[in-house]
């Protein structure tokens, strides 16, 4: 951002009689605007393709009438909630039950400070990027209890509890598992982490340490669908049990916030699926011919990333609580320490090698 | 890089042994920009400004924790204070240790506070208003922590400066992971072993406290 | 690198800005379209369309509080594992061996924790303990 701010001024000199720091300021929040921007027209289009997905799997079209196969049809979703009243229950707690929703999208959102979209379209490489990935989505736990303890609703707060103890269960596999593409980085960084992969698919880190980077991934790619409440790990909000789970009596634009964080969410996962183990910005094969398509690229790995958690979610049933807790403490997470040891120790034969 | 600081690095430089000496020396012969960049930004009036912010929030967040009626408000009093508590680190260019905050404490640590109040019953303790017997001793136990943070803000390190300088110049030699690991896993390893003992008892601990 | 760190609160203010904007604008756009009717029934509590009964005072499965306390020992763990990935290619063959005793250490904990049953969500004594009570209940009922 500063290296970008100041070939901009070098190049047009008018630039000069501002202040610097102004400058540096307004570059910020045009890419915080930007990527804000982005994501909210991204997750109107996930949200159209959750509905046709869900759609043609069950062999039904999907939404149809508003615009041309539905594609309106988000926009009109979005309308009816911004004008819906804004009820607050009387017993809730009104002002965490205000506050709680920024927590949880502002949790999601900024972590997109980090993504690399390609080699320079990155808002601020922090040198323990995907650490600080890790640190700020905890945080949405937070804005979850406080959402449904505020509710001052059964429901809510059952359902708060319960997403609360399935994201901090699936936190560990999830750290775990993404030192299989740290290790071979040598490197936080998410911008480090895709340069040493570069050079077509091979360089992967899917296919890196064979087979610990892959089945990193996996382990990576199922305990985030834990972590952002998706199918089959949803048991927070079943809908069959917990009405809503924890925003049940959000309603209108606060609802809205919750849904657009879920979403943001997805993407978040799909984007550091692609940085950490699939090559982030780059071509598969002879990438640098394909340099100029790279934001594109990373954009598109990171879409297909989400249509398949929507296929997963279509297709399997939902876990009940203990096989929840199973899965995380009893295969995932002894299978993501094998992946460390493996990972160490294959590289340490190629090392001496 | 001002002369100061530089005098200041060179004085830890000569004092303590670290595995990345040899480097952060020739960073220093060579005047390499990284460290320059660092440096540049340190005893600045933002700086100052960024710092008084921080910390006013933080005591702040302290004094709602104590007195807040609502344990859940408590809680998140204190999970707010720990996210002022980061922004003081990265101001010290403890980026590593700043995200640690986070994730730790504000993310691990709260959560489980929280889970804690839940088991309670809220409604009840915010009637309570009552002061525990103990109440004395953690009086004493604060005051002789303030008079050692009050010797530690006053004291100076022989040669150069206070201590808020001698943590800035450490930080940038410490600040990254990189580093941090460096130093880690070759001068305190025997710490690091016995840190793995101490998270080994806390798991039977919690266990143990599991079956009351 | 405090650069960066500023890039991160001015992303996060924006975030928040945005959030409260759009929280304005549909509250006003709804104000001008729309009339407000108020209701009580509208401000209760969602109970399945029901009045809601008695408060949220719910007693919680102590499980919460365990998984919380193993998941964040576990944390402190993998904040530990990352400064050693990075330094893990310089390294070598040291790193790996004192890593291997600080995890071999924490998975003799976990397999201590799985030992007692602390990984289930329901004990296996739990269910034991149930089993005996609807049996002692139907046995009441047999003998009635």
């Amino acid at each position: 951002m500063r290296n970008f701010v100041d070939q901009l001024v070098n190049n047009y000199e008018f630039l000069e009689t501002f202040p610097r720091p102004l400058l540096y300021l307004i570059a910020m929040v045009a890419a915080s605007a930007i990527i804000l921007g982005f994501i909210a027209i991204l997750v109107m289009f996930f949200v159209w393709l959750e509905r046709k997905v869900a759609g043609h799997m069950q062999d039904r079209y999907g939404p149809m009438e508003v615009g041309r196969h539905g594609w309106l049809q988000s926009i009109a979703d979005g309308i009816k909630l911004f004008l819906k009243e804004d009820i607050i229950p009387a017993l809730a707690d009104k002002p965490l039950f205000v506050i709680a929703p920024i927590i949880v999208f502002v949790g999601a959102f900024s972590a997109f400070v980090v993504v690399p979209f390609s080699e320079n379209l990155i808002v601020a490489d922090l040198n323990i990027g995907i650490f600080y990935i890790l640190a700020v989505s905890s945080l949405t736990v937070i804005g979850i209890i406080m959402a449904g303890w505020s509710s001052n609703n059964k429901w809510a707060l059952y359902g708060a509890m319960r997403s609360a103890a399935q994201i901090i269960s699936y936190e560990i596999p999830v750290g775990i598992a993404l030192l299989a593409a740290v290790l071979p980085a040598g490197s936080l960084s998410m911008r480090d982490i895709v340069l040493a992969q570069s050079g077509g698919f091979w360089n992967w880190f899917i296919f890196r340490n064979p087979p610990f980077g892959f089945v990193a991934c996996i382990i990576y790619f199922v305990a985030a669908l834990a972590e952002v409440n998706r199918t089959p790990f949803d048991i927070p909000e079943a809908e069959s049990e917990l009405v809503a789970g924890y925003h049940t009596e959000y309603s209108g634009m606060r609802f809205a916030f919750f849904f657009l964080a879920e979403y943001a969410n997805m993407f978040l996962v799909g984007t550091i699926v692609t940085t950490l183990f699939l090559g982030g910005w780059e071509f598969p094969i002879f990438p640098s011919a394909f340099a100029f398509l790279n934001p594109i690229i990373f954009v598109l790995k990171g879409i297909a990333l989400v249509f398949v958690m929507m296929w997963l979610r279509w297709t399997l049933p939902r876990l009940r609580v203990d096989q929840l807790m199973y899965v995380s403490w009893k295969v995932l997470l002894p299978f993501a320490f094998a992946c460390l040891f493996g990972v160490s120790a294959w590289m340490l034969l190629l090392h001496s090698a | 890089m001002s002369q100061k600081n530089e005098r200041i690095l060179s004085y830890l430089l000569k004092s303590i042994k670290y595995p990345g000496k040899q480097q952060i020396t020739s960073c220093l012969s060579r005047r390499d920009t990284s460290v320059k960049k660092y440096a540049s930004f340190k005893h600045e009036e933002k700086d100052l400004t960024a710092f008084l912010i921080f910390s006013t929030l933080a005591i702040l967040g302290a004094l709602l924790t104590v007195t807040a009626r609502n344990p859940i408000y408590s809680v998140l009093f204190l999970a707010m204070t720990f996210l002022q508590i980061s922004g003081l680190y990265a101001l010290l260019q403890a980026e590593f240790i700043a995200i640690v905050q986070i994730a730790v404490y504000a993310g691990a640590i709260m959560v489980l506070f929280l889970f804690v109040v839940m088991f309670l019953d809220v409604k009840e303790i915010a009637t309570e208003k009552n002061f525990h017997p103990i109440a004395p001793v953690c009086l004493i136990l604060a005051l002789v922590l303030l008079g050692e943070f009050l010797v530690f803000i006053f004291y100076k390190p022989s040669r150069e400066g206070g201590l808020s300088e001698t943590v800035t110049a450490v930080g940038q030699i410490y600040g990254t992971a990189e580093n941090i690991g460096r130093t880690l896993f070759s001068q305190y390893l025997l710490p690091f072993e016995v840190a793995s003992i101490l998270l080994l008892m806390a798991i039977v601990g919690a266990v143990v406290l599991a079956k009351r | 690198m405090l650069f960066d760190y500023v890039n991160v609160l001015v992303f996060m203010t924006v975030g928040v800005l945005f959030l409260v904007g759009s929280l304005l604008a549909a509250r006003l756009a709804s104000r001008l379209l729309h009339s407000r009717i108020h209701n009580l029934d509208k401000l209760t509590n969602y109970e399945c369309g029901e009045r809601p009964i008695g408060g949220t005072a719910i007693q919680f499965n102590i499980r919460f509080y365990v998984i919380a306390l193993i998941f964040v020992i576990f944390e402190v763990e993998v904040v530990f594992l990352y400064p050693w990935a990075v330094v893990f290619k310089d390294l070598g063959f040291f790193a790996f061996v004192e890593m291997s005793i600080f995890i071999l250490i924490l998975l003799v904990g976990l397999a201590y924790v799985w030992c007692k049953g602390d990984l289930e969500w329901v004990k296996p004594s739990e269910i034991s303990l149930a089993r005996e009570r609807s049996s002692q209940e139907h046995g009441e009922i047999l003998h009635r």
